[in-house]
């Protein structure tokens, strides 16, 4: 066990179903009921107006957003993994999450590329998503 | 809604003042604002007893819960409002434009605004440590996955060449256009030339940020000094009046950000332009934040200087040189001088009073200052004008 743990996330009551899910292998995203719009769990109220959001289940396919792959780390618990790849992915539903992708070389990551999200247990009751080449 | 222009045009800086740069020894933030503060009262002709009113940065690396009232204590000002801003980079053109508010409201005459922060010493110039520390909570939906401040503009600049077609080298003519500016000035931390070359050689931090990509660390202190144009022009310098100013946001979470361009760049300009009634091509001088090169691009881009994705070519190009179209950062910036985001307020102020020395621009009519802070969540632009 390294001295330096990874910071792993503190489910609030809100963020809770949405770290629960990811320890449970689902992605849940936030659904308008009023629009059906998707939304990450950083938002808890719709671009429509409205506020009534149920969690869904969405399939944890996507895209690459954006990606940098990091060669300087911000804490000695990532230096192991050095290099790593942090992206934004575009979920087929829409929203968007902050991840990393793994499974790959990072020299493999590409804007556009296919992705589905994998899932991390970290602590009792809390998932953490990555993603993953959607073709691995 | 009605732009609150009537305010503008009748408000001026009075004084602008910087505490000295200084490597190795751990300085307290209310110790450098109190420094930059004297300075800028000195420039002014003021003495504390006639300000009336204190905005400061929220200092991340030496955080105090009400350091405003610190600073209005040092300095035994008799305050009227207080309060430290929580704009990160964009908190001293923001903090301007608070004092512009409280001004027209009669709320107050002579406004400080300041920022200083101890990242340097404390944190012995380790960029990553000292940018953690400029952001000391945890963010659940970033932490877990090693996301770094430089990382986070490492996103934008990867969307940024995959949208225009842009590679590194583009990224680091902006460092190199800084330094041409900053290596001349007398007191230059650096006196050679960069090139590309050796931006591209240097570290990897977050590809596609190089370490030359990213500005030093450093201890700072800055202040300005904002008052009603009549009681300026009573005072030791010619004023320089505040012409416009406009603040813009989008979300906090990079996640949420929709596409570039930068939303917030794009809002607080056109509110700025909007309010004095000008436009980027009556700009003489622009001064903007670069703590990374990708973010003085982007900024370029959304204030309305070049296309958009023609950012690169403006420094590249020696568009932003002193004999250029749109001279920018003219003191070297952040990229020279470290992450001092208040660095664009003085150095708008020398060149439209003419004070600039030797990185003078002739004949400044009309200067842009600009500020980000979050990385891309506020924006504040102002203009400046004789």
């Amino acid at each position: 066990m390294s001295e330096f743990r990874k910071p792993v996330p503190a489910p609030t009551d809100a963020s809770r179903p949405f770290w629960a899910g990811c320890a449970e292998g689902k992605l849940l995203l936030r659904r308008c009921r009023q629009c059906d719009k998707h939304h990450a769990p950083t938002r808890h109220v719709c671009s429509c107006g409205g506020s009534d959001l149920e969690w869904t289940e969405v399939s944890g396919l996507g895209r690459v957003f954006s990606y940098t792959v990091v060669h300087r780390a911000p804490d000695p618990a990532f230096k192991a993994d050095l290099p790593y790849v942090i992206a934004i992915v575009e979920l087929d539903e829409g929203a968007r999450l902050m991840s990393n992708i793994t499974g790959c070389s990072p020299d493999a990551v590409a804007i556009g590329m296919p992705v589905r999200a994998i899932f991390e247990t970290v602590a009792e009751g809390v998932g953490v998503h990555k993603f993953q080449p959607a073709n691995s | 809604m009605t732009h609150p222009a009537h305010i503008y045009g009748k408000l001026a800086f009075a004084g602008t003042g910087e505490a000295a740069l200084t490597t190795g020894q751990v300085r307290s933030a209310k110790d450098l604002a109190v420094e930059a503060v004297l300075a800028a009262l000195a420039d002014a002709g003021l003495s504390t007893r006639e300000v009336d009113g204190v905005i400061t940065a929220s200092p991340a690396a030496d955080p105090h819960f009400v350091f405003a009232s610190l600073v209005a204590e040092a300095l035994n000002i008799p305050a009227r409002i207080t309060t430290a801003l929580q704009g990160a980079g964009a908190s001293p053109c923001l903090g301007v434009l608070y004092a512009a508010r409280a001004i027209a409201s009669g709320e107050a005459h002579t406004v400080l605004v300041c920022e200083s922060d101890s990242r340097g010493a404390k944190f012995k110039g380790d960029k990553i440590q000292a940018m953690r520390a400029a952001r000391p909570w945890s963010d659940d939906f970033e932490d877990p996955f090693g996301l770094t401040v430089p990382g986070k503009y490492a996103l934008l600049a990867q969307r940024w060449m995959h949208q225009y077609g842009g590679r590194p080298e583009d990224l680091a003519a902006v460092a190199v256009a800084s330094r041409e500016h900053g290596r001349r000035q007398p007191n230059a931390p650096r006196r050679d030339p960069l090139t590309l070359a050796a931006v591209l050689a240097s570290p990897m931090i977050a590809a596609p940020l190089h370490a030359l990509d990213c500005c030093p660390v450093a201890d700072w202190g800055g202040a300005v000094i904002l008052t009603t144009l009549e009681r300026a022009r009573d005072m030791r310098k010619p004023p320089v009046r505040l012409i416009g100013g406009g603040e813009g946001h989008a979300p906090y979470h990079l996640h949420e950000t929709a596409e570039l361009p930068s939303v917030a760049t794009r809002q607080s300009a056109q509110t700025a332009f909007g309010i004095a009634g000008v436009k980027p091509s009556d700009i003489d001088t622009a001064q903007v934040f670069d703590g990374f090169t990708i973010a003085a691009l982007l900024a370029m881009e959304e204030l309305g200087f070049c296309q958009r994705g023609q950012g690169a070519s403006l420094f590249a190009q020696g568009h932003t040189a002193l004999d250029g179209s749109i001279p920018t950062n003219t003191s070297g910036g952040m990229m020279t001088w470290g992450n001092a985001h208040i660095l664009v307020l003085p150095e708008a102020i020398r060149q439209v009073r003419g004070e600039a020395g030797i990185n003078q621009v002739p004949d400044v009519e009309l200067a842009l200052a600009h500020g980000i802070g979050g990385p891309m969540s506020l924006a504040c632009t102002l203009l400046l004008g004789k």
